[in-house]
């Protein structure tokens, strides 16, 4: 990914069809340009820390959410968090939890490792694209970055 | 009686009759002695009083008498004497007359028996400290008297007549005489003095005897009658006494005899000299079977033989064996184990005489504590079975709502895709069939997160707290107005008191039941809901009455089961957990709940939230 310094959103989702959902719905409001989509956790910490495939990639200064599903493959959502909140690169990226089930018993230590949101997918269509919408509008457009 | 014995204790011989259950209601003996032993005593001292008042009132009485008589004798002489000084100067005065030789015998008889009277006198007064010193003065005025009657006696022979009566017309003789009587009478008053005194001392005397031995008599004879009136008493006392120890006595043989441990007596040889029923029981004997024939050793398994003898002889010298463990073998040959802590009595010379043992059955006791175990084990299993369990029901709760809404949510979404971006491409029959694609993957996701509400009741932790129900129920009207989802419902609501209970388990009772009403008046002309509580015997029924549809009572307990509907998904909309997640949430509270209805009629759902409560 050249353009991987203009990413602003981080999608890590490992349902293909969610993933597509959510990609939809954030095109709908044009909020998918700039977005890269890891599959599993992996894949998320090797875009996030240029490791792998993403190891010519300089800088994420653009980067204004990662959109974290819990339940991945290799290495699951509290993993990648951990990471993220345990490095100086990533510790203040913003971290939204979308996860499917509010009975999750990683709700609160989510919250303990400095998630910022944690979301429950809606089963409804209407509402899903709601919700993702207005995650990615409030993400990046009303939310002062840190820097 | 069954815990563990002091090792050793001292009796003397013979033991001191035991003073356990002796009811209050009997006297103690000593005192009844005491009081029967004072009565006597009292007695028999008065008696001895009234003896030595008589003894030493009769010898006063006698002195009294006696000194009388000598009065009377003393009164009695003087008299004499006097009659015999008279005869004598009788005499003188006839032979001075006649100047006759024969009166002059009566002069000198006279005279010499007034010697006499007066020698007797004298003699019988002597100890007579009041009297002896008149007597004595009566001599010199006799022996005068008495040589003036001799001079004019002379003077008659030898000068004649008239000579001697010039000497008695000097009036000497009779001055003389005089003086004699005046002697005499003194003599006589003092005597009769005395008299009156001694008769006067055997009456005060008499009087005296008579009132202390009266008295005496009579005392006696109340404290003679107390004594036996006492010891009347006693003997009723005593016989309710040996009733009561009786009584006692067969207690203890009862408690000894069916105590739950055994209990055996044995003499310095190990010969068993009684032994309980409970303990024959045990070793399947007769109690003639073993007393006085056999020892205990004798009863013992053949290896715990040696050593109870040896622990046996350790005792009665007097060493601490603390409490044993013995194998017996029973008169059909099979084994028990005991557990035993046995006891000495010894005599005044501190030599056992008796060694009385109790047993504990280790067999019940061990059966029940290996039961109790076994019990205990068990028990420890389900609660892992059950904590496994649940662990499980979370993880699968996790599971469904997860990987089942994540299907779910792709079926709705690429549904609705299909009908966004193609919907051009297809006739009005395909775009139904995605209408109900649709509107069935919505209620799966209801029925999902209806399922996932349920399970989460029975295992969140329940917290009460006073509930306001009155804003409770605003709240939900106040939610259920804001959505839209009351369907124009007129709801009355009445006075509903507070309780404790877990508030947000509370709200979803109220929740689930105003739906419920407003759901099934839809129908109905001028729907109304009723919200209301009643307060009896110290507990609430609170009541959500509405005029719908009503149900048929032989349905009343199906509307609480999961998944239970009577009605079909076309008529009424529900997942059939509603009334279900209700019937839990009153259920953790201790609570009931039921349902009043007739078809067409309407229902009444009511619910109370303590046991007490309920119709």
């Amino acid at each position: 990914m050249s353009d991987a310094d203009q990413v602003e959103i981080l999608l890590v989702e490992d349902s293909a069809e969610d993933a597509e959902l959510t990609l939809r719905a954030l095109k709908k409001h044009n909020l998918a340009n700039r977005i890269h989509h890891a599959k599993d956790g992996v894949e998320a910490l090797d875009f996030l820390f240029a490791r792998g495939p993403h190891a010519d990639q300089t800088t994420l200064r653009m980067l204004r959410v990662v959109l974290l599903d819990l339940k991945l493959p290799r290495v699951d959502g509290i993993e990648v968090l951990t990471r993220m909140r345990a490095d100086p690169r990533t510790k203040l990226v913003p971290v939204v939890v979308l996860t499917s089930s509010r009975e999750d018993p990683d709700i609160s230590r989510c919250y303990a490792l400095g998630v910022n949101s944690y979301i429950v997918k809606p089963v409804a269509f209407e509402e899903f694209i709601k919700v993702v919408s207005s995650l990615g509008l409030y993400w990046l457009l009303l939310n002062q970055p840190p820097t | 009686m069954c815990t563990s014995h002091p090792n050793a204790i001292h009796i003397a011989v013979p033991p001191k009759r035991p003073s356990y259950a002796q009811p209050s209601a009997v006297p103690k003996l000593g005192g009844l002695y005491g009081r029967t032993t004072a009565a006597f005593v009292l007695a028999v001292i008065l008696l001895l009083a009234v003896g030595v008042t008589t003894f030493w009132g009769f010898g006063r009485i006698k002195a009294a008498r006696e000194d009388r008589e000598h009065t009377v004798a003393v009164r009695d002489r003087l008299t004499r004497l006097l009659v015999h000084l008279q005869d004598a100067e009788t005499g003188q005065r006839g032979f001075l007359l006649t100047g006759r030789d024969p009166y002059l015998k009566p002069f000198e008889a006279g005279g010499q028996q007034v010697r006499g009277d007066l020698d007797t006198l004298v003699q019988i007064t002597a100890p007579d400290s009041d009297i002896s010193p008149a007597v004595r003065a009566l001599t010199p005025a006799i022996e005068a008297k008495l040589s003036e009657l001799t001079e004019t006696v002379n003077l008659r022979r030898t000068n004649g007549l008239s000579a001697a009566l010039a000497v008695v017309q000097t009036d000497r003789g009779r001055a003389l005489m005089d003086s004699v009587r005046q002697v005499i009478r003194v003599v006589a008053r003092t005597a009769a003095d005395r008299y009156t005194r001694a008769g006067a001392s055997v009456g005060r005397t008499t009087v005296l005897v008579q009132a202390v031995s009266g008295t005496g008599v009579l005392l006696a004879i109340g404290f003679l009658v107390i004594a036996a009136v006492v010891l009347r008493h006693d003997a009723s006392s005593r016989l309710a006494m040996e009733t009561a120890l009786e009584e006692a006595s067969g207690e203890m043989r009862d408690l000894y005899e069916r105590a739950p441990c055994g209990y055996h007596s044995l003499d310095p040889e190990g010969v068993i000299v009684r032994m309980n029923q409970t303990e024959c029981r045990w070793l399947g004997y007769q109690p003639d079977e073993l007393i006085g024939k056999k020892t205990v050793f004798d009863l013992l398994a053949p290896e715990d033989r040696r050593s109870a003898r040896a622990r046996f002889e350790r005792l009665l010298a007097g060493e601490d064996i603390g409490t044993g463990e013995v194998h017996f073998v029973k008169k059909d040959g099979t084994r028990f184990a005991v557990l035993v802590s046995s006891a000495v009595a010894r005599d005044a010379r501190g030599l056992p005489y008796r060694v009385r043992a109790t047993m504990l059955d280790q067999t019940e006791f061990r059966g029940a504590r290996d039961m109790v175990n076994r019990l205990n084990a068990s028990l420890q299993r389900h609660v892992a079975e059950l904590e496994d369990v649940n662990q499980e029901l979370e993880r699968f709760s996790y599971t469904v709502s997860h990987d089942l809404r994540a299907p779910l949510r792709a079926i709705a979404g690429f549904a609705n895709l299909l009908k966004e971006g193609h919907a051009s491409q297809l006739d009005p029959e395909g775009l139904r069939l995605l209408g109900v694609i649709h509107a069935n993957t919505e209620r799966m996701g209801r029925l999902i997160d209806d399922l996932l509400a349920l399970s989460r009741l029975s295992r969140v932790p329940l917290t009460r707290a006073p509930v306001d129900m009155t804003s409770v129920v605003a709240a939900v009207l106040a939610d259920r107005k804001a959505a839209g989802s009351d369907g124009g419902v007129k709801i009355a609501v009445g006075s509903l008191p507070s309780v404790e209970a877990d508030p947000a388990l509370i709200k979803q009772v109220w929740e689930r039941l105003i739906d419920n009403a407003v759901k099934f008046t839809a129908r109905v002309k001028d729907p109304l809901v009723e919200i209301g509580a009643k307060t009896g015997n110290g507990s609430t029924v609170y009541s959500v009455r509405d005029n719908g549809e009503g149900l048929d009572m032989q349905y009343a307990e199906k509307v609480f089961e999961v998944f239970e509907r009577l009605h079909p998904q076309s008529e009424y909309e529900g997942t059939g957990v509603g009334l279900a997640v209700v019937r839990r949430v009153v259920h953790r509270h201790g609570g009931r709940v039921w349902v009043e209805s007739a078809p067409g009629q309407g229902a009444t759902f009511f619910f109370t939230l303590d046991a007490k409560g309920g119709a």
